[in-house]
């Protein structure tokens, strides 16, 4: 009998240590794929780049420091930031329209979740892993001189990041679309380059006017959701993506001051979209089980054949401008005239 | 004394019945509100046509496919919590036992979160499937450190705490390191019967259908636990076989009914513990009053939930540990938390 305890005791043992084994083998897998590319990385972003971005801020901004206001105050930089580090993926969305590298990025370790638009023009950056627990280790060994964070999401990390780098503390996480612009502006000012934001702006304007004029005003109840294997999560107009269709000139159904419920079967027929754009999280989701459902033809949406599934990175995950100009580009072909 | 010939001293003969039959009722009005009560409004002439009339509106299409197998999946999983909870006190002689200690609720939710980050196409049918072999090895692996059949109550409580905590450390690792995939896990873990659909429903039954058959054969056998070990085996009672037989009823019973609907909290704990105060301690009462409860409150449970929050939903777990946690303490309170 005590024979059998032991030999229970130690397969369990064997197998808690085979588990803490390969956790700690993944975690340095990641690390070690992540170590030759700061490496390199970094002696060659450190060398060219004083000599290359000394002459650059003198041109852009002579007067010396910046001065902007964020979401908790005066931020006072006393030089053009050249390792920026950029806690989602937001941040990096508005980095790439203004042609600054950022040196580090939380992308929770996971380059796919990078809009195409956004990937394209990140040249060398290293991943400082989550976004929801930021690795100080990570973050401090690239030397940032700016790391832009957001105020809820890294709440209780803000001490400890100050004392890494000077903070921009921005309102993003629960932002709609003109926090959004207005976050744009404040980055565009805190990278030294508010010309070219206004310039950017006025662009990303064009395009939206044109997406509006090829939309040709249908009034329509539009329904974004993002959809895992057990739930259903709408966005409604309090949320990026649900403020940005509000702004393109279409109804949330939902009319909830959540940002992100998440509805049953029941609640979908009752809210009734007349388009809706599923934005799934992995291969099967819970549509699959309701699309057998007699119920989900009651849905307009689901009779008049106006069930899009777009990417979550474009609609959710990006959100800013070249995320914004994703969505009116998916609104178009999927409800354009 | 064993708490069977002080529960009858108690009983009055008629008492057991009118509660059985109270509880049958509070079932019966549970589902009826199940079915009329929901996020979108159903009149109770529209409810009588959905449940005999042959048409197929909206609200036919609610009652019949929505909500009518949720009530079912929800009184089926509540008797077969209540009863895993009652066996479980009873092979343990450990009035505050409940399911978990057999590492059943933590070898679901590991296996399930092993799943979603593992598996690229994972899906709900998987995680019913993965739930159930997770409340499996959770319970070998109890069933093992426990040292098999003989074990001493305190060396399984011993045992089933510690794969509990391993098990369930285990998962929030994997949980904080894959935040991105797992947090649409969450819902599940606090436990909920919201999604649930006919196919729940026909997974359910043959698991109840067949435990409760196995039950009734095991109830002679099963008073005898009881009693303590070595007067039992005076009695020719084969204490170990009993055990595991109760040992395994509790992984079918719990096992199913926590792939189907997550961990549900309490419920497993309190349901055999109101029972007996009500109807005492004999077993031919208890076990069907226990059924009838678990089912009645958990459908009760899910009405409530779905105005927790309106009109979203919100785990029915919150319900049960809110309803729970105040009765678990009044037992402890009691009982001082001793072995009657």
């Amino acid at each position: 009998m005590r024979w059998g305890v032991k030999k229970a005791l130690a397969i369990a043992l064997v197998c808690l240590w085979s588990v803490a084994l390969a956790a700690c083998g993944a975690a340095g897998n990641s690390n070690s794929g992540a170590g030759p590319a700061a490496s390199s990385s970094s002696p060659s972003a450190s060398a060219p780049s004083p000599s290359a971005a000394s002459p650059q801020a003198s041109a852009e901004s002579a007067s010396g420091p910046i001065t902007m206001e964020d979401a908790v105050g005066t931020v006072t930089l006393q030089k053009v930031p050249e390792r920026i580090v950029a806690m989602d993926f937001s941040f990096t969305d508005a980095l790439a329209t203004l042609d600054v590298q950022p040196v580090g990025i939380a992308d929770d370790d996971d380059p796919g979740l990078f809009m195409d638009a956004v990937k394209s023009k990140l040249t060398n950056y290293q991943s400082v892993g989550s976004r929801y627990e930021p690795n100080i280790e990570r973050i401090s060994a690239l030397q940032p001189d700016l790391i832009i964070v957001d105020i809820n999401k890294h709440k209780n990390a803000l001490e400890q990041l100050k004392g890494i780098a000077p903070l921009l503390i921005l309102d993003d996480y629960e932002a709609d679309y003109d926090q959004m612009i207005k976050n744009y502006r404040i980055i565009a000012k805190a990278v030294g380059k508010e010309a070219e934001g206004e310039k950017r702006l006025a662009e990303h304007q064009a395009i939206i006017d044109e997406a509006k004029a090829k939309l040709g005003g249908a009034k329509l109840t539009v329904l974004p959701a993002v959809v895992n294997p057990t739930g259903f999560f709408a966005h409604s107009e309090h949320s990026f993506s649900g403020s940005f269709l509000a702004m393109m000139g279409f109804d949330d159904p939902v009319k909830n001051e959540t940002s992100y419920p998440q509805l049953s079967l029941e609640q979908l027929v009752e809210t009734n979209p007349q388009a809706l754009f599923l934005l799934p999280t992995d291969q099967k989701t819970i549509v699959d089980q309701w699309e057998s459902n007699p119920l989900w033809k009651q849905i307009d949406a689901a009779a008049n054949g106006k069930v899009f599934t777009v990417e979550r990175r474009d609609w959710s995950l990006s959100r800013g401008l070249l995320g914004s100009e994703k969505m009116a580009a998916d609104l178009v072909s999927a409800l354009g005239a | 004394m064993t708490s069977e010939s002080l529960a009858e001293k108690r009983t009055r003969p008629g008492r057991p019945l009118l509660f059985i039959s109270l509880s049958a009722l509070l079932l019966l009005l549970g589902i009826v509100g199940s079915l009329k009560w929901g996020q979108a409004p159903v009149s109770w002439h529209g409810l009588l046509g959905a449940l005999v009339g042959p048409g197929d509106g909206k609200t036919d299409l609610y009652v019949r496919l929505l909500r009518l197998p949720r009530a079912l999946t929800a009184c089926m999983a509540g008797a077969q919590l209540a009863l895993a909870g009652l066996l479980t006190q009873l092979a343990t002689r450990n009035p505050l036992a409940s399911p978990h200690l057999f590492g059943v609720n933590a070898g679901a939710s590991f296996f399930v979160v092993i799943g979603l980050v593992a598996i690229p196409d994972f899906s709900a049918p998987l995680a019913v499937g993965l739930a159930f072999a997770g409340a499996a090895a959770g319970a070998i692996l109890v069933w093992s450190l426990a040292g098999g059949g003989r074990f001493s109550p305190v060396q399984l409580a011993l045992a089933g705490i510690t794969v509990h905590f391993l098990l369930s450390a285990l998962t929030e690792g994997m949980m904080v390191l894959n935040q991105q995939s797992t947090d649409s896990m969450i819902f599940w873990l606090v436990g909920s019967v919201s999604q649930a659909s006919w196919q729940d429903v026909r997974l359910l039954s043959p698991f109840l259908g067949s435990s409760l058959i196995f039950l009734f054969a095991l109830l002679p056998s099963l008073r005898l636990l009881a009693v303590e070990d070595e007067i039992a085996s005076g009695l020719g009672q084969r204490v170990a076989a009993v055990r595991t037989a109760a040992f395994v009823l509790v992984l079918l019973l719990a096992g199913s009914a926590v792939a189907l609907c997550g961990p549900i909290g309490f419920l497993c704990l309190i349901v055999p513990h109101i029972s007996r105060a009500l109807v005492g301690g004999k077993l031919g009462a208890l076990v069907p009053m226990t059924a009838l409860l678990g089912g009645a409150l958990l459908v009760c449970a899910d009405l409530a939930s779905r105005f927790i929050a309106f009109p979203f939903e919100s785990p029915v777990g919150i319900v049960t540990s809110a309803l729970g946690a105040p009765l678990f303490l009044h037992l402890a309170r009691r009982r001082g938390g001793t072995v009657r």
